[in-house]
């Protein structure tokens, strides 16, 4: 039996709308707990610093310049992905790598396309030559 | 405790003979039922395992399949939790019969993971089985997700793509012995790392497959069950625990936090306080072979996990065999079964009547079942343990 099956989703981007405006425009950013002040890019929900209380956590955005360094890396047939720390944010990112033949751990946030509008980076080196 | 009073599963591999999910639901549950020596009658509840309709295209599966094994009239319910469903489940099950709400509970476990969808289309699907917002929309894979958690966690352990591949050779040279095995192979350290790249360093036999099948048990007080199945394994412990969603807001990246909390649950109510030594075989969730150690790291099974693994501990001969049955990497992965296969296959290692060849000589008194979805973010731990404990 044959079946096909075609999804066309609008997601509610709701309180996380500026980062993804942000994303779309190449600008990262951030959120600022207003208790802590403790960054986050891509921005939480929710604070660890309420963990004890009931208390909604309270943020302020805040722009980065975008500039991050890769902590990790992987590379394969699908595209390059990394682990990086935004400049001034206190954690890490998943981000996909825009040109998989650049090498080097500084990179700056790019712009997102249509089709994948998550956290992408384009690395701050030189191309090299690989075998692929 | 509860009694796993019966098992029954089916061969998990990429269906080609035109049969569905249904066809496997209903022949594990009817020879769990079997192996049980129960009625139909004598259910009176029914938890079901599936980690994505996307998968079956099938949306409240658990009434169907109670409508397929003639259960009409009993309570039924879906348990969902990514990879660890299965487990889940197993757990919604024990509960069921701990509290009294119900005296027999058959717990069935499946999915249609390779032959209905492509491979693509199943791993796109998986790419939002973490932050969909965040982390999926970047494009990433499991694979590439799982990568860079190996990759901070090979740079604080010293583990190597060696001590990964090993494991690839271990898991599926075990599966060899096991007629429900997706991948029995005979492999050689060298034709893993030069098989083709993944993501970096997890190459193709690096990776558990994609896979169809269905596995089921029944759970019971032990005076409950039928005499001659009052001796079978029992559940001594569960525990589930979460960890944070992305990796990158974890403290480390490479660790399974929430397996190791997960754990700690199911041995304090297991009254276990030492694992590394009193567990004696350990079914764990080898999505890929680095997995494998990182699992053995956070459930606490060795004092020093490294030096174990390099020197065969975990092997079928050594202190504390992992994943006998092949695991996900050599067993296979129909999602939702994963978990109660990998419960059936600890119960069976304890009653000592598992396959020829994997049936440990020495029975263990305690085995671990360990499951997670995402890359560890819903964990699941079972502890069960032989009747004369
Ligand atoms: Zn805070």
């Amino acid at each position: 039996m044959k079946h096909r099956l075609t999804l066309d989703y609008t997601l509610g981007e709701g309180e996380l709308a500026p980062y993804l405006d942000g994303l779309r425009r190449g600008t990262a950013t951030a959120r600022q707990c207003r208790q802590c002040d403790r960054v986050t890019f891509p921005p939480e929900r929710m604070c660890s610093c309420q963990t004890g209380n009931n208390r909604v956590a309270t943020f302020d955005w805040k722009a980065l310049d975008g500039k991050a360094e890769i902590t990790h890396r992987t590379d394969g047939a699908g595209g390059a992905f990394a682990l990086a720390r935004f400049a001034g944010a206190d954690n890490l990112a998943v981000c996909r790598i825009i040109d998989p033949t650049v090498r080097g751990n500084q990179a700056r946030l790019h712009a997102a396309d249509g089709d994948l509008p998550g956290l992408a980076i384009e690395i701050l080196g030189e191309a090299i030559e690989t075998a692929r | 405790m509860v009694l796993v009073a019966g098992t029954g599963m089916t061969a998990f591999n990429r269906r080609k003979d035109g049969s569905g999910f249904r066809d496997w639901a209903g022949a594990a549950f009817h020879e769990s039922l079997e192996s049980a020596q129960l009625c139909r009658d004598d259910i009176d509840a029914l938890v079901v395992a599936s980690e994505s309709d996307f998968f079956s295209m099938q949306l409240n599966p658990a009434s169907v399949l109670a409508d397929d094994f003639g259960l009409t009239g009993v309570a039924c319910q879906r348990v969902e939790g990514g990879g660890a469903s299965g487990q889940l489940a197993v757990h919604a099950g024990a509960m069921m019969v701990l509290s009294g709400a119900a005296r027999h509970v058959a717990v069935v476990g499946f999915e249609p993971s390779a032959s209905y969808l492509s491979g693509a289309a199943v791993s796109e699907l998986y790419g939002y089985s973490f932050d969909a917002w965040t982390d999926g929309m970047t494009g990433i894979s499991a694979t590439a997700l799982y990568a860079l958690s190996a990759k901070v966690f090979m740079a604080r352990s010293n583990a190597n793509q060696e001590d990964f591949a090993a494991i690839s050779v271990q898991n599926r040279a075990n599966a060899c012995d096991n007629p429900t095995a997706h991948l029995p192979l005979e492999i050689t350290l060298e034709e893993v790392v030069d098989s083709p790249m993944v993501f970096d360093p997890y190459r193709r036999l690096d990776c558990s497959p994609l896979s169809d099948g269905a596995a089921a048990i029944i759970l019971t007080q032990p005076e409950d069950a039928p005499a001659s199945r009052r001796g079978a394994a029992r559940i001594a412990g569960i525990g589930a625990a979460s960890d944070r969603v992305r990796l990158g807001d974890r403290g480390d990246p490479g660790f399974f936090a929430g397996k190791q909390a997960a754990a700690r649950r199911a041995y304090a109510m297991a009254g276990i306080e030492k694992p590394e030594t009193q567990i004696g075989l350990a079914e764990v969730y080898d999505a890929y072979s680095g997995a494998q150690l990182q699992a053995i790291e956070a459930l606490g099974l060795s004092r020093d996990y490294l030096t174990e693994h390099r020197s065969g501990g975990f092997s079928p001969s050594g202190r504390l065999p992992v994943n006998q049955s092949g695991g996900l990497m050599g067993q296979g992965a129909p999602v939702g079964a994963t978990g109660i296969a990998q419960v059936i296959a600890c119960a069976r290692q304890i009653e000592g009547t598992y396959h020829d060849g994997l049936q440990l000589k020495k029975l263990p008194r305690y085995a671990v079942a360990d499951t997670h979805g995402g890359v560890a973010t819903s964990c699941a731990v079972t502890v069960l343990v032989g009747a004369g404990n």
